[in-house]
């Protein structure tokens, strides 16, 4: 049985927690359990499979001493730092492996393609296209090699005996799929299916919106307009949008080769200028769809190089204290920006990208309140270490009363496990932390 | 074994109910896989209930991998009739 690669990662560590010579008869025995766990989705095999983590444990030590252990290993600084690394994993694989991310740093990706846009009177908003607009641009612009348009809309669809569901869609001009470059004809009474479905669709008819339509083509696993992902294209029909002339679309193009984008935005300028009359605060823009993919990490990625780099310099001439500070900041703010590159759905940001306004804000609140989170978690852990080994200090006590701090000092203490010294946070007004070393290894 | 938790009793009575195996007592007693199996163990290690493997002949007829069947021992049906005086366990756990 194949299993996919969450659940893989998860029993491939509980089998190497096993002792090696229990290990074929537990393998034997899980892998003959799954088996039959086929039909199973990703989640629910994973929440099965999670329990070969303490089967593991429970095989190699006795359970009695598994608390002991942990206790012996929580406070450890390997497992903080190994804990985070684990975080980032668990990102990789809930990402299908940082999708986005690998994705702004491929090296080249849809050469010439661009979107275009304006940008409207409305707080600066970049809007689409009138379509008839979009005609007048193709027809006449010197610096395009084509252009078509496309629409995101949800859409009600039947595949096969499946009940109809509700899936994201888009329309798109004929041409669309010549312009990227990708062999999906589309037609009147025919469709074609994001890479979510499996090319045995080919040939098969689909209702989409009520109307009966043949499959023409399946695109290929690598394909990427945007961050909409449709599940299904149809054909944008002209004739629909006649009604609504002011009606604006997505507009993608092909610049012709060796133009550059701001020579084609001088262009598009020039004509508007001419054609239509001048409307305050409208400014044309053509965005290559390459820099749109790379945009979270030419906006962000620079911040956090700058931060790890200055992380290493910084930690090569300090003590060893803090170099596990700025790994532990370096590797919990690596995890943040993750999140929010994968998760936070600001790829694209236009309103021709598939994603709201709103995503944009709320990608880069999550970024900078998470990052202020995992600064002050670091900087908290920090302090509850031990200034030698740093392991985390245990062993609470309180000294004297809060009431008899003129006296004495009051307030909270710490111990080092080993031994190696306590730490003393005072009540009051301004409390401080007092490191006190001991001579004595316990 | 002195005493049996309810899960480990619980599981055993499934096991004894008819479901010889691990996923199989997952279902009938409705505790997670991280609970089953290290109470599995435990309750072998015990003597309360002992393994062995299905017939490969019979799997392979079947073209599947052969499972691990568990089954309760007189000490294991002991245990658990000390257990019944104490918990009541749900009736979907008999087959």
């Amino acid at each position: 049985m194949r299993l996919p690669l969450e659940s893989r990662v998860l029993f491939a560590v509980a089998a190497a927690l096993v002792p090696r010579d229990l290990r074929p008869g537990w393998r034997r025995e899980w892998e003959a359990e799954l088996w039959w766990c086929q039909p199973f989705s990703r989640l629910e095999l994973l929440q099965r499979i999670s329990g070969a983590i303490p089967d593991a444990l429970c095989l190699r030590i006795d359970q009695a001493d598994v608390l002991p252990v942990f206790r012996r290993t929580l406070p450890r600084p390997s497992t903080c730092l190994a804990a985070l690394l684990l975080l980032i994993a668990a990102l990789a694989s809930a990402s299908h492996g940082f999708r986005h991310t690998r994705r702004a740093l491929a090296p080249v990706q849809l050469p010439r393609l661009a979107i275009l846009s304006q940008t409207g009177p409305f707080m600066g908003q970049r809007l689409g296209l009138p379509a008839a607009k979009l005609a007048i641009w193709t027809s006449r612009a010197r610096t395009l090699e084509g252009a078509s348009v496309y629409i995101f809309y949800r859409s009600v669809v039947s595949i096969g005996a499946e009940p109809p569901r509700e899936l994201s869609a888009a329309k798109a001009g004929p041409e669309f799929f010549s312009l990227l470059g990708v062999p999906a004809p589309l037609c009147a009474d025919c469709v074609v299916l994001g890479p979510r479905f499996s090319g045995e669709l080919t040939g098969r008819t689909v209702i989409v919106d009520g109307r009966r339509a043949r499959v023409t083509a399946v695109l290929p696993r690598a394909f990427w307009f945007l961050d909409a992902a449709p599940a299904v294209w149809t054909l944008w029909d002209p004739a629909s949008w006649r009604a609504f002339p002011d009606s604006l679309t997505g507009a993608v193009c092909r610049l012709k080769p060796g133009v550059a984008p701001a020579t084609a935005e001088r262009e598009l300028r020039q004509l508007a200028a001419q054609t239509e009359p001048w409307a305050p605060g409208r400014r044309i823009s053509v965005d290559p769809l390459r820099d749109i993919a790379r945009r979270p990490l030419t906006a962000l990625g620079p911040m956090w190089l700058a931060f790890l780099l200055a992380s290493c310099l910084a930690s090569l001439a300090a003590s060893h204290g803090r170099l596990f500070l700025m790994l532990k900041s370096a590797l919990a703010l690596v995890a943040v920006l993750l999140v929010d590159l994968e998760f936070g759905g600001a790829t694209a940001i236009t309103s021709t990208g598939g994603a709201s306004f709103g995503d944009e804000a709320v990608a880069f609140w999550l970024l900078l309140t998470g990052s202020g989170l995992a600064l002050w978690w670091s900087w908290r852990d920090h302090r509850q270490r031990c200034h030698h080994c740093l392991t985390r200090l245990s062993m609470p006590v309180r000294i004297t009363q809060a009431a008899r701090y003129l006296l004495e000092p009051s307030g909270i203490e710490l111990m080092c496990p080993h031994g190696h010294g306590t730490l003393l946070t005072t009540e009051g007004s301004t409390p401080e932390s007092h490191w006190a070393p001991l001579e004595i290894e316990v | 074994m002195p005493g049996l938790s309810y899960a480990a009793a619980a599981i055993l009575n499934a096991v004894r109910s008819g479901h010889p195996y691990g996923f199989d007592i997952m279902d009938a007693v409705s505790l997670p896989s991280g609970t089953v199996y290290p109470a599995l163990r435990k309750l072998e290690k015990a003597g309360l209930i002992r393994s062995q493997w299905e017939r490969e002949s019979l799997a392979r007829a079947d073209q599947r991998p052969a499972r691990r069947y568990y089954q309760v021992t007189r000490a294991g049906e002991s245990a658990l009739g000390e257990a019944a005086q104490k918990y009541r366990f749900p009736q979907e756990a008999a087959r």
